[in-house]
């Protein structure tokens, strides 16, 4: 077919377009990667929340002397502090969406502590020491529970009871996470529309330069779908060769941050490692760069066509 | 085969170039059509080649009203048509026999029969030995025997050939018309546009003229000379033949 020879493309119109492919599949490629490390590791962190959380009631402040100087204060305070146990998995056992209350035995508690304190026994340390109260709370699936309104309304019941604020973190850190997705997925978004508009403006150059021999096709019979073809393929291959350019140095730079990350071993950055899945995926936007520019470049020829009578 | 009605072209916002034309090309016909310089020849071949459409005005083209074709169907119509245009408009990037080839290829034309054909054509027009070089080491008269080559190739059932003598002296003149009477006598219909009254006289066949926007047919024009033209016409068609 003598196709590809009707339009040269040494013509300058359109040498840029490979260049500017490049960098946008490298935009959209980091962007692509962040929105997919943020949802991989969003998953583990939503895991991690799992419908549990722990809510911490601390002790009574012991009167001022200290070591159980009144055993009739001390026995007082164990009832006001069983009185705020009991309140607490009243509010808890009230809320929607928490489906099991398991306020901890002390031994579990002091069990929890061993490690950093030494085994000591009922009768070591870990048993002189004002312990706070620990509840299992079990959440549903399905309900969502408001955390921070929850938290306002334990700290209504009296000072020292707080939901474990790790947890809360770990929300906030989710929520931030999606947000941040959101936003990748709009830059992907304005990637595309700007690599069309380069598109779009470079076919035009591309068919105003070749205007003469578009025209003697036209007239000699031609089918709009044959001109398009011959520009589609034509920005096809340069959207390919960009793509792959791009990609390149994508591939360079995540190697680079990966290794920067692998110093860090944080607990969270180790969540951000991407998946083979993901890694298909970056792997796939040459490709799809390509399928963009052509289809992009075959709707402007059809439309500058529609011109033609 | 090419029936106009009335029609009327204008360009743009501007004046009519062409008014009331009414004109019919049989098939396998030969015209010549004439005109001065802005007479608007061009414009009247663009509408048969359906470059340009009227914008009054009924034009059938083989069979089918303009106005209620589909841009669709339109290229196929398009095929049937060749054109040699005054400027050759060759493509310099393209091989002489790539130049040829192109409307088979349009056409979807199996590629070996596009092969034989081209081959044979060019060899005709005495260009078989050129068929790898470019349009643009050819002179204007080789150039020319390629645009017509070209237009002829896919054997059109209508003929459009605007000033193809315009830049050839006399004897070239003659015998490139003489090789579009070879094609009108296999059954393709010829238009002629040219301005060289000369050479027009020197054949029998009717002649349209544009004057003033209005087309005058044949007989009023040219009526005297076609009994010269007719004698004439006997002897060289031996030698291009
Ligand atoms: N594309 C165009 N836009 C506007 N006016 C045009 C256009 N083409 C031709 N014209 C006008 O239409 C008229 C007829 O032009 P046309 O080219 O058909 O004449 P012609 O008979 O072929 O002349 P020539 O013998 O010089 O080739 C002229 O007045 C010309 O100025
Ligand atoms: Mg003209």
């Amino acid at each position: 077919m003598a196709a590809p020879d009707l339009i040269p493309d040494s013509e300058g119109a359109g040498r840029f377009l490979p260049w500017v492919v490049a960098v946008m599949v490298f935009f959209a490629a980091l962007a692509g990667a962040a929105a997919l490390a943020l949802h991989q590791a969003t998953g583990t962190w939503r895991n991690d929340l799992a419908n549990t959380i722990t809510v911490e009631i601390s002790p009574l402040d012991s009167p001022s002397g200290g070591d159980g100087r009144n055993d009739d204060s001390a026995g007082a305070r164990a009832a006001r502090e069983s009185e705020r146990l009991a309140a607490v998995t009243a509010v808890l056992r009230a809320t929607a969406g928490i489906i099991g209350v398991r306020p901890l035995e002390t031994a579990e508690i002091a069990s929890l502590l061993q490690p950093w304190l030494g085994d000591s026994g009922p009768a070591g340390l870990i048993g002189d020491l004002p312990l706070p109260r620990l509840i299992d709370v079990q959440l549903s699936a399905t309900e969502r529970v408001d955390l921070s309104a929850l938290a306002k309304r334990l700290a209504g019941i009296g000072p020292g009871i707080r939901i474990d604020d790790h947890q809360i973190w770990l929300g906030k850190l989710v929520r931030l996470s999606q947000s941040l997705q959101w936003m990748m997925a709009a830059c992907l978004a304005m990637i595309c529309f700007a690599t069309c508009a380069v598109v779009i403006f470079g076919t035009r150059a591309a068919f105003a330069a070749h205007l003469e021999v578009v025209e003697l096709l036209h007239v000699m019979g031609a089918r709009d779908g044959y001109i398009a073809r011959l520009f589609q393929w034509r920005a096809m291959t340069m959207g390919l060769k960009g793509g792959l350019i791009g990609l390149a140095v994508t591939a360079a730079a995540l190697f680079a941050l990966s290794r920067l990350a692998a110093d860090l071993e944080g607990p969270l950055f180790g969540d951000l490692a991407l998946s083979p899945f993901a890694l298909l995926v970056l792997a796939t936007l040459p490709f799809l760069a390509a399928a963009l520019t052509a289809l992009t470049a075959r709707r402007t020829v059809l439309r500058e066509l529609s011109r033609l009578p | 085969m090419v029936r106009f009605e009335n029609v009327g072209v204008r360009y743009g916002v501007g004046p009519e170039v062409l008014r009331d034309i009414s004109l019919h090309i049989a098939p396998a016909s030969f015209h010549f059509l004439t005109g001065a310089s802005g007479a608007g020849k061009s414009s009247l071949l663009k509408l048969m080649y359906l470059a340009l459409f009227p914008s009054r005005g009924r034009m059938e083209m083989f069979g089918q009203d303009i106005s209620i074709t589909h841009r669709r169907d339109l290229p196929a119509l398009r095929q049937r048509i060749g054109v040699v245009f005054q400027d050759f408009r060759l493509l310099g990037n393209l091989s002489v026999f790539d130049n040829v080839a192109l409307p088979l290829r349009l056409a979807g034309e199996d590629e070996k029969r596009t092969q034989n054909n081209v081959s044979e054509l060019l060899d005709w027009v005495g260009l078989g030995a050129r068929l790898d070089d470019g349009p643009d080491t050819l002179s204007g008269g080789e150039q020319q025997r390629v645009a017509i080559a070209r237009a002829v190739i896919s054997k059109p059932s209508l003929l459009l050939a605007d000033e193809p003598t315009g830049n050839v002296d006399d004897r070239i003149a003659y015998r490139l018309v003489r090789l579009f009477e070879e094609l009108h006598r296999s059954g393709t219909a010829v238009v002629v546009a040219t301005h060289n009254d000369a050479l027009v006289r020197r054949f029998s066949h009717p002649v349209l003229t544009l004057n003033d926007s209005m087309l005058y047919p044949a007989s009023a024009y040219a009526g005297a000379e076609l009994g010269a033209g007719s004698d004439i016409k006997a002897g060289p068609r031996r030698k291009s033949g």
